[in-house]
């Protein structure tokens, strides 16, 4: 037998009008937060989808979904994210790598500068970026001189490269992808502890299962959120594209610009459809991530 | 070896269009000039839109920092149980990229009741949506350092009132949180330029915006002012962070 307590679910000594009051001021506390949020984020986002739903002449159909799906901006979405996926993995393999070299390998005494420099750079982006690059490596930029008088070869007319091409904005948006990559990467590094690998060692395993068993395990879910973020930074980058192509690329952003800013080409039923796909595959990349953290999770233990 | 290799390979990728865009912008064939630096001295529309993305960019950290900063600790302090709701909305601006939310906030704010379009105010507010994410997440990494609650009650029991708990005690033990939380947005708002063109446009020219249009018509000036922009970034950085370094009255022994 136990003794009874009596239980007490509420402080019996206030008054219901005074924990009212209290609950209330709470609110109070979130309120002017909630009233931004709610005015600049949510709303404008269930504008955006309340109007691709809408038809031109009123009532609601999805007939600017079926305008969404023509071929050119099919296409366009298959270029953003194809962009968007190759400059990601890119991020990822050799941030990684850079993050690993200067947090375990050989550039340990550097680590501060490199993590300096990838701050300066990783805000280097945007229209600054694209002139950058255009006098670099652009029909006469330096680095296309210097080849062409180094190598007898003109990487434009010899080679087909073109910086305003889709390689070319690989190379460009790599430039912000991959110092974002190494600064994500360098703390996940310093979770791998150099003891591990030597533990490792001693027991015998190649370097090849220490990575295996070891390190990619530790390391995968940082690596698979840090890439979600990039999928994520790169299909939703306007500036670059806009200023270094004038549109000569087929993005998705460059395509939802031209059909907001035009006066010919306005046509916001059309820009709120391909607006909701753009955030849908945004969406989709967050939720792949989180399937793969959550099996990472699983493999670690 | 292969970690000196790669290191270096990925420092000369970063450094060579920097160093175009410096040559570029320096020399006039074989001589060495200042005149494309000179020349923003006596443009009166580099001083403007300047001014106009340096005064964009104080009211987003003003607005952004203290509405986010105070959120936090409320919800930390007094609303636990809407934590889960503040993490995902931080988190929402990932998943809307900003064309999109230019996309909505146009349809939203140019016609009547509320026109908005065209003013800095608009613009201010949607960059405290871009903002958000790594605002939240500076403050709340430092709010999570910090036994907040401990230092909410135990000032409450010594008669502080709420705005004196926040202001006095909560703010400058999470200083660091908010400085870096500043500098990022700051940063961001210097340079952004798709909301700027889209809500904005020549209503209220932004930098980065003029820098787009005089690349069009003199790319050398063009080049040199946005080395000029990138300078002026920096340095307010920096100033500001020195200016920073010790937040007021700031609590030497934080409660553990």
């Amino acid at each position: 037998m136990s003794l009874a307590v009596p239980r007490v679910h509420h402080p019996p000594s206030f008054p219901l009008h005074l924990r009212l009051a209290r609950a209330a001021a709470t609110l109070a506390g979130v309120l002017p937060f909630g009233l931004f949020v709610g005015l600049f984020l949510l709303l404008p986002v269930a504008k955006m989808v309340a109007g691709a739903l809408t038809l031109a002449h009123g009532g609601v159909g999805l007939d600017n979904f079926r305008r969404a799906l023509a071929p050119q901006y099919l296409s366009a979405f298959r270029t953003s994210i194809l962009l968007s996926l190759e400059t990601a993995l890119l991020g990822v393999l050799l941030g990684t790598a850079v993050a690993y070299a200067v947090v375990h390998g050989a550039v340990r005494r550097h680590q501060g500068l490199v993590v300096t420099f990838c701050t300066v750079t990783s805000n280097f982006a945007g229209v600054p970026l694209a002139f950058a690059f255009i006098t670099t490596l652009g029909a006469v930029g330096w680095v296309t001189v210097l080849v062409q008088r180094l190598f007898h070869v003109n990487l434009y007319t010899d080679l087909g490269f073109a910086i305003y091409s889709y390689y070319g904005l690989v190379l460009v948006y790599a430039y912000f992808q991959l110092p974002l990559m190494v600064l994500l990467a360098v703390p996940a590094m310093h979770g791998l502890r150099s003891e591990w690998r030597e533990a490792a060692r001693i027991l015998g395993a190649s370097p090849w299962q220490y990575w295996r068993d070891v390190g990619l395990p530790v390391l995968a879910p940082s690596l698979a959120g840090a890439a979600a973020l990039l999928f994520a930074n790169a299909f939703g980058a306007y500036a670059t594209a806009y200023s270094l192509s004038s549109g000569a690329i087929n993005l998705i952003t460059l395509r939802i610009g031209t059909l907001i800013n035009g006066d010919v080409t306005f046509d916001a039923g059309l820009a709120n459809a391909l607006g909701v796909g753009m955030t849908a595959v945004v969406g989709a990349a967050i939720l792949v991530y989180q399937a793969a953290n959550r099996t990472a999770r699983r493999w670690m233990r | 070896m292969t970690g000196w290799a790669v290191v270096l390979a990925f420092f000369a990728y970063l450094i060579l269009p920097l160093v175009g865009i410096l040559q570029f912008t320096f020399f006039d064939g074989p001589r060495f000039t200042l005149a494309h630096y000179l020349q923003a001295v006596s443009d009166r529309e580099f001083q403007t839109y300047m001014g106009h993305s340096l005064a964009l960019a104080a009211a987003t950290v003003a607005v952004t920092v203290a509405l986010v900063t105070f959120t936090t600790y409320w919800v930390h302090t007094r609303a636990r149980w809407l934590k889960p709701v503040l993490e995902f909305v931080a988190f929402l601006p990932f998943v809307v990229p900003a064309v999109t939310l230019a996309l909505g906030l146009i349809q939203l704010y140019s016609r009547p009741p509320l026109v908005l379009t065209g003013t800095p105010q608009l613009l201010t507010l949607a960059y405290g949506v871009l903002a958000m994410p790594f605002t939240y997440r500076a403050v709340e990494n430092a709010l999570g350092a910090i036994d907040a609650q401990t230092l909410s009650e135990a000032a409450q029991s010594l008669g502080a009132r709420w705005t004196q708990r926040f202001l006095t005690v909560i703010v400058p033990n999470v200083w660091p949180g908010v400085v870096s939380a500043a500098l990022l947005t700051f940063s961001l708002v210097m340079g952004e330029f798709t909301l700027a063109l889209f809500l904005v446009g020549s209503a209220y020219e932004t930098y980065p915006l003029y820098l787009n249009q005089v690349w069009r018509s003199d790319p050398k000036y063009g080049a040199a002012i946005a080395i000029l922009s990138f300078l002026i970034t920096w340095g307010s950085s920096v100033v500001f962070l020195a200016a920073s370094r010790r937040a007021p009255g700031q609590v030497q022994a934080a409660l553990k």
